[in-house]
């Protein structure tokens, strides 16, 4: 009778693991599905594969959103395409097949390459950033506990000078990614001058285009984008915009 | 004047330069327009050529000038192409079957080509038409008329569209065709009578043939023993594209001489040869002929098939059976058969190692011949085979794709093998034909990354034990300072009840104790003054540190006595008197006092 509690919890930690491993093998199925839908040419299937991993399984994996990105550039959605290989960058800024497809499908949407904002964003990703910061306050704080002595005021100086400019590279990720509410336009977008049908069009954005979500007001958003150096606002229906950071 | 005649020579080589220089730098185009004669006879043809040069592999076609003294029986065009270390190059010629209408002396205007705005003429070409010889019976344009045998020439033959003794037919050689099967369509016109000038012949409208060229021929015929001189002729097709195709009517116009009287109007085409007639004009006019082309079978089709359509055999020879190393050998394909000679554009021929190729040059050797010439040249030496070459094309006869090649041939390469670094380079190059995406990822291992860190609360609870640690180490140094600092309060406690303990030995009179806890009392003191803890304390150094200390004279000078007079007291062996050691406890007080 003792010995129920410990039958039971591990009982609970088997049934778990089973539970762990039934869903990995199901992830994989779907996967290889989706992948043998793409090389058959069915790219929309595929698409739908990878959407439903990511929506309704909750799969946050950079491969997926590269893969999906794929599948709708061959399917002819550019702006799908250009949002998922900009989530795909997010979580894995260094992988060269990312960057590569990166680079291309927003070359393709008109994009120009912006090589400091690039180097910044795409050199760590905001969780190594934030690692980092964690690393070196937990080794400021710790050495602060300890007794004044050499070692100590060495680990605090490096420490602090090392600090002081992740800290600000971090704020700019956060902000950049977090708090800009960027956003890509998976259809052409009209803008115009007010939310509503009613306002006159101002300009157009074409698909796959990045642009920034200032607010939003029943189902339209103002969003301002940077064409030749001046920064144009309107107002674009919602539904034709895809946050980056959604 | 020598100076004179310098100046002008230098301004007319500075103006050749001005005018000539940009024609060095520009494409090179060039039309040249020639005929095999310039004298003619009425009842014969001549070819008119147009040959267009370039250094381009699309070269414009020729605009021809007008010819109103001239039948225009068709047109063909051969062509010869040369991609040599990738430089191209070609030259089409263009050939016109013209029949002269009349006697006399004629010009073919200039005929042109525009290219890039610019337009290049051919010069004028005089052609002199003379009379037919008598002795000729066969008259390509002009029927002289025939002696008239017993049997008459009253019936006329199916499918002809006859106006009594001149009548015109038109026939094709199949009527049902592979698409690029060649066709040929004859034009017929059957003429007993005079006529005053040549007929004018008016080509049908081709659209959906390619159009090969036109040859007329002339024959006489005995159609129910009666003879006819017969002018043909036989154009060249290929149909273009399946489905049904209707060839229109030919047209021939032509002026006849009326030798009948006013009275025999009704019998026009039976008294032809009566006395001296008028000139009338009459057009004559094909059937129109349907053709049904059939598309190339896709069954069996070989993968080398290139659209060659007929019958076609091919030979393969080198100019020479040995070679040095980097010496040039031209290997010689020579494609020839009866069927569209011009589907032949291509034979599958690749040449393995140790051999450089460069670009086919194609030439037309004749109607049914064509070659192509591949220089290679070897890089290594030895026995080398080159591989036979294979044409695959479809025989319209037997209605199923064949396949005929070459045999392989030897040639003996002596020398050592030599490299082309410019080539090495040049091969180092890649050319992207386009670019696209980079290939899905395999994702066997479902890593699942997390948001970001920055927006999940157990982030900022990792902080939490090391602010902790920080906070508990700020706090433990602090209450060691503290207590560091307590010291002197300590000691002065302990100088206090050191002094209490001497006066408890003093009650007891044991004065040599009392006089221990004094002097320990006041050594507690000045340590706490002079920061130095009573160990490290030597008798010599306590006046010197108790004035750096701050202290003033006249203590230091009570501190020194109170110490001499205690130690005289514990060393001179004298005994202390109870008032003499109170004296020293209340000035170790005093001390104390103004230490505090």
């Amino acid at each position: 009778m003792k010995k129920l509690p410990f039958l039971s919890l591990f009982l609970f930690f088997i049934l778990s693991f089973a539970q762990i491993c039934a869903q990995a093998n199901d992830y994989q199925t779907q996967i290889n599905n989706a992948e043998e839908n793409f090389k058959n040419g069915n790219f929309a299937a595929a698409a739908e594969i990878y959407e439903s991993l990511i929506s309704v399984e909750k799969v946050n994996n950079p491969f997926v959103y590269y893969n999906l990105a794929n599948a709708y550039y061959r399917n002819g959605n550019l702006g799908e395409a250009v949002l998922n290989i900009e989530k795909a960058y997010r979580l894995l800024p260094r992988d060269a097949d990312i960057k590569n497809n990166r680079k291309y499908l927003r070359s393709l949407a008109g994009a120009k390459e912006d090589f400091l904002k690039d180097f910044f964003t795409g050199t760590f990703s905001l969780n190594e950033l934030s690692a980092a910061c964690f690393i070196l306050i937990a080794l400021l704080l710790s050495a602060g506990a300890f007794k004044k002595n050499v070692l100590r005021n060495r680990i605090i100086t490096v420490c602090a000078v090392l600090l002081a400019p992740l800290l600000l590279w971090t704020s700019y990720k956060i902000k950049v990614e977090l708090l800009s509410g960027e956003a890509v336009a998976v259809q052409t977008l009209t803008v115009r001058s007010g939310p509503g049908e009613n306002n006159p069009e101002i300009f157009e954005i074409n698909e796959g285009k990045t642009v920034n979500i200032i607010s939003e007001n029943a189902g339209w958003s103002a969003i301002s984008v940077v064409s030749d150096g001046e920064t144009l606002k309107g107002w674009a229906e919602s539904k034709n915009l895809a946050a980056i950071n959604g | 004047m020598k100076c004179r005649m310098n100046c002008k020579f230098g301004f007319v080589f500075f103006a050749a330069i001005f005018f000539f220089a940009p024609g060095l730098f520009a494409d090179e185009i060039s039309i040249t327009a020639s005929v095999e004669k310039n004298v003619v006879a009425l009842n014969e043809y001549i070819v008119y050529s147009l040959t267009v040069r370039g250094d381009s592999l699309s070269l414009p076609d020729p605009q021809l000038g007008r010819l109103d003294n001239f039948n225009q029986y068709g047109s063909g065009r051969s062509q010869n192409i040369s991609i040599i270390n990738g430089k191209k190059s070609a030259s089409v010629t263009h050939s016109y079957t013209l029949g002269p209408k009349s006697v006399g002396k004629f010009t073919i205007p200039p005929s042109s080509i525009k290219y890039k705005g610019e337009v290049y003429s051919t010069q004028a070409i005089e052609i002199e038409v003379v009379k037919a010889p008598s002795s000729q019976n066969v008259s390509v344009s002009q029927p002289q008329p025939r002696r008239q045998t017993n049997r008459a020439a009253a019936s006329a033959p199916n499918n002809a569209q006859v106006q009594g003794k001149a009548f015109v037919k038109a026939s094709v050689n199949k009527k049902t065709v592979y698409q690029n099967e060649k066709l040929i369509y004859k034009f017929s016109f059957y003429t007993n009578v005079a006529l005053a000038s040549n007929p004018e012949y008016f080509a049908p409208d081709f659209s959906g043939f390619w159009n090969d060229g036109a040859k007329p021929s002339n024959r006489v015929e005995n159609i129910d023993g009666i003879d006819y001189n017969v002018s043909e002729v036989e154009t060249v097709l290929y149909p273009i594209e399946s489905g049904n195709k209707i060839i229109a009517p030919t047209k021939l116009r032509i002026a006849v001489m009326d030798f009948s009287s006013p009275s025999n109007l009704d019998d026009f085409f039976g008294s032809f040869f009566q006395g001296v007639g008028q000139r009338q004009i009459k057009t004559l006019e094909s059937d129109e002929i349907k053709i049904n082309v059939l598309p190339l079978p896709l069954e069996n089709r070989p993968e080398d098939f290139y659209g060659a359509i007929g019958v076609f055999k091919i030979s393969a020879s080198l100019d020479k059976t040995s070679a040095a190393v980097n010496e040039p050998v031209a290997l010689t394909l020579r494609a020839s058969g009866s069927g569209n000679m011009k589907s032949v554009h291509k034979i599958d021929f690749d040449v393995k190692d140790g051999f450089r190729k460069y670009d086919t040059v194609v030439s037309d050797v004749s109607a049914g011949v064509k070659e192509f010439k591949i220089i290679l040249v070897p890089v290594s030496p030895g026995k080398k085979t080159i591989p036979a070459a294979k044409l695959s094309f479809f025989n319209p006869a037997k209605k199923k794709y064949e396949t005929v090649e070459t045999q392989p041939l030897e040639l003996d390469v002596s020398g050592e093998a030599v490299y082309d670094e410019e080539a090495s380079a040049e091969n180092a190059k890649i050319n992207a034909k386009r670019k696209d995406i980079n290939y899905n990822k395999r994702i066997t291992d479902l890593k699942r990354y997390s948001g970001a860190y920055v927006k999940d609360k157990k982030f900022y609870l990792l902080f939490v034990p090391f602010l902790l640690l920080f906070i508990g180490g700020k706090i433990y140094f602090f209450a060691l300072s503290k207590r560091g600092s307590d010291n002197a309060g300590a000691r002065f406690r302990k100088a206090k009840k050191l002094i209490e303990k001497a006066s408890c030995e003093i009650s007891k009179e044991n004065f040599v104790s009392a006089g221990d806890f004094i002097y320990d009392a006041l050594l507690a003191l000045i340590s706490v003054k002079i920061k130095v803890s009573p160990e490290n304390l030597r008798k010599e150094q306590i006046a010197e540190k108790m004035l750096k200390a701050g202290v003033s004279q006249e203590i230091v000078e009570k501190t020194e006595t109170v110490f001499e007079t205690l130690n005289f007291l514990r060393f001179a062996s004298v005994k202390a008197d109870k008032k003499e050691l109170r004296d020293l406890i209340e000035a170790v007080k005093k001390i104390a006092t103004e230490f505090k």
